[in-house]
């Protein structure tokens, strides 16, 4: 790919997905009944709700469905896939708009999704569902509001809530949590704020929601939850009904804030923990990803942090630089690598690292491809990423670029 | 086939294979403290094999129960494990668990045929095994237990073969072929313990002799041996 940077990986193919190649946070493979393998992509914002394309051959995907938002003034960013079940989250701009809440489809025809049931999370302060975490058939696990939920502070308005849809077509909630402190009338005080930013734009810093939640079946009372300025939480949802915490973690302040994502090495007791840069220009840095020994749950300690490429380099190329998504280790047709991280750190491309040593990650490989046409900004925003099981690694561009696909030589 | 092997706590593998690797080459084979060197002779690696753990005689000595030896050698295997490595923790104190388990706790006493130090006769789990490819066929491949047998160098990952890049799994494909039977590769799922394990890798326990040297010998053989009673 002209103007591309790399180191041990290539390209196989990039797809622009029909001229609507900004893509958010929601990467999930279809394992379809006949067989073929579709990736569903979740749009960043609108017109678009959701992409399929079949990625049975991962150097010629083809879209196969693609659909709209009711309006414009919302997004979907976030979905997940558990066999043939399909959860997009839907996010209002503007507190007490709607529709917001996760909607359930059938994707048994890859071509025709079929909803199935709609859970509303709308309220007079919420702005819906931002991510979502659904990999068990069971639990939907996400980031959302709720209409009898007051934050203490406009943007807190995401909390931990956990939907049964073991009948998808009565989706229940079966418990919630929140920082203490966020909500009004909590007996906690409300947190210092990180980087206090004026209200005129709710979106992005300057915030103690939830972002991303991971559960895994090797470890189901567990919930891994990064909650923005609030830092790093583990909770024990062997009750979902009443979460209880375990053990959190934040470096913010002295940090800029943003903790995004809580990724747990189940075999290796870590965990790798992802701040989010939301800033354009550096405004944010450092946005880093870190190793955080979990030995004791109750006692993380922190040990190392990936390497980049430096700021002077990389920080005034043009959009934001620095850590946001990286490959989870869901269950399904997906890599599960404790030694090896995939991430995407907007401008700095798609990068690999080798936490074999997790005092001293070192870099395995990158590609950095170039800006696509159409972005608002001059440069590739790597977004998110997923690794399926045969190592191929698909990434998307948050604003233009859409669907690459790669291989590492590593 | 000469199979190498690093285990444990080992910070580099080449360091490892040159200066302690060498003092077991020179040996003829055999375990090392963190190291292995194994070919057609070389016997089953034990609990009461010597190399792995060289307690003092002062601290061999201090052990004056069947229970303390028993807790000395699980201290010395747990101490192995590295630090960011539960699952393999958990699977070794389980093993050794399921040796006592089958053989019955020897009871305290003077006799030396109390069936229960047949405890030392189990295999030895080597923690965190590392193996250099024979006949350079890949580079280092990674386990995380390894047992030998006398006849076969078993790898266990824990876990899916998707926890591995396609390289690795084609690593450990590639060995198994080039091997010839004496090496094998199995896959456990998380959490899963010993009473996965192939039989084999069980009943060595039972059909130990009982050991008459060593620093798991029995109470009877306790008099220091004369290389022990020796002042330097």
């Amino acid at each position: 790919m002209d103007g591309a940077l790399s180191k041990n990986m290539t390209l196989l193919s990039h797809h622009t997905l029909n001229g609507f190649g900004g893509v958010g946070e929601g990467m999930a493979v279809q394992i379809a009944k006949d067989g073929r393998r579709i990736m569903w992509l979740a749009h960043e914002g609108p017109p678009k709700n959701f992409t399929g394309v079949d990625v049975s051959d991962p150097r010629n995907p083809k879209i196969i469905c693609q659909t709209d938002l009711p309006h414009l003034r919302m997004r979907s960013n976030s979905l997940d896939v558990t066999d043939q079940l399909m959860v997009v989250c839907y996010q209002v701009a503007t507190p007490g708009d709607s529709p917001a809440g996760i909607e359930l489809y059938d994707i048994s025809d890859p071509e025709n999704p079929k909803k199935i049931s709609f859970f509303d999370m709308s309220g007079p302060h919420s702005r819906g569902v931002h991510c979502c975490w659904f990999c068990d058939g069971e639990y939907v696990h996400c980031a959302g509001g709720a209409d009898d939920f007051i934050p203490r502070h406009i943007r807190d308005d995401q909390i931990y809530r956990i939907i049964d849809v073991r009948d998808p077509s009565k989706p229940v909630e079966a418990g919630r949590w929140w920082m203490p402190g966020t909500r009004k009338g909590d007996a906690t005080p409300p947190p210092a704020r990180v980087r206090p930013m004026p209200l005129d734009n709710i979106r992005g810093p300057d915030a103690f929601r939830l972002h991303n939640v991971n559960v895994y079946p090797e470890r189901p009372d567990r919930a891994y939850l990064g909650y923005i300025d609030g830092g790093a939480w583990i909770l024990d949802i062997s009750d979902m009904s009443d979460p209880k915490v375990v053990g959190s973690w934040n470096p913010h302040p002295p940090y800029p804030g943003f903790t995004h994502t809580v990724m747990p090495l189940l075999s290796r007791d870590l965990l790798v923990v992802a701040d989010e840069c939301v800033q354009d220009d550096a405004e944010d840095w450092p946005k880093l990803t870190w190793m955080v020994d979990a030995r004791k749950e109750d006692n993380l300690v922190p040990i190392s942090t990936f390497p980049l490429p430096s700021v002077e380099e990389f920080g005034h190329k043009g959009g934001r630089f620095g850590s946001h998504n990286i490959h989870e280790n869901r269950p399904g047709p997906s890599m599960r690598s404790e030694e090896v991280i995939f991430g995407c750190f907007f401008n700095a491309g798609v990068r690999i690292y080798d936490i074999s040593d997790p005092y001293r990650p070192e870099t395995l490989a990158y590609f950095v491809p170039p800006g696509p046409e159409g972005s608002r900004v001059p440069t590739a925003q790597m977004n998110d990423i997923y690794v399926d099981e045969n190592a191929v690694i698909y990434s998307v561009d948050r604003w233009a670029g859409g669907l690459y696909t790669f291989e590492a030589d590593i | 086939m000469e199979l190498f092997l690093c285990f444990g706590k080992v910070a580099s593998l080449e360091v490892a294979q040159r200066n302690e690797g060498a003092e077991v080459r020179a040996a003829g084979g055999g375990l090392g403290r963190q190291v292995a060197l194994i070919n057609e002779a070389t016997p089953a690696f034990c609990l009461n094999s010597p190399g792995w753990m060289t307690p003092g005689p002062e601290l061999i000595a201090a052990m004056d129960t069947r229970a303390a030896l028993r807790l000395l050698c699980r201290d010395r295997l747990e101490a192995l494990v590295p630090g960011f490595a539960p699952r393999v923790r958990e699977f070794c104190s389980a093993y050794l668990d399921a040796i006592t388990d089958r053989i019955g706790q020897a009871e305290e006493g003077d006799d030396i045929s109390n069936p229960g130090d047949r405890f030392f006769a189990g295999l030895l789990p080597l923690p965190c095994p590392k193996l250099a490819s024979p006949e350079a066929v890949v580079g280092w491949v990674e386990a995380d237990v390894g047992f030998w047998d006398g006849n076969v160098l078993t790898l266990i990952r824990f876990g899916a073969e998707t926890s591995l890049l396609p390289r690795q799994r084609a690593e450990f494909a590639a060995l198994e072929q080039v091997s010839k039977g004496q090496l094998r590769v199995l896959w456990l799922p998380f959490g899963a313990g010993p009473d996965t394990l192939p039989e084999p890798l069980m009943a060595v326990a039972e059909l130990a002799q009982l050991p008459v040297f060593g620093p798991y010998r029995a109470t009877a053989f306790r008099a220091p041996l004369p290389i022990e009673a020796t002042e330097l």
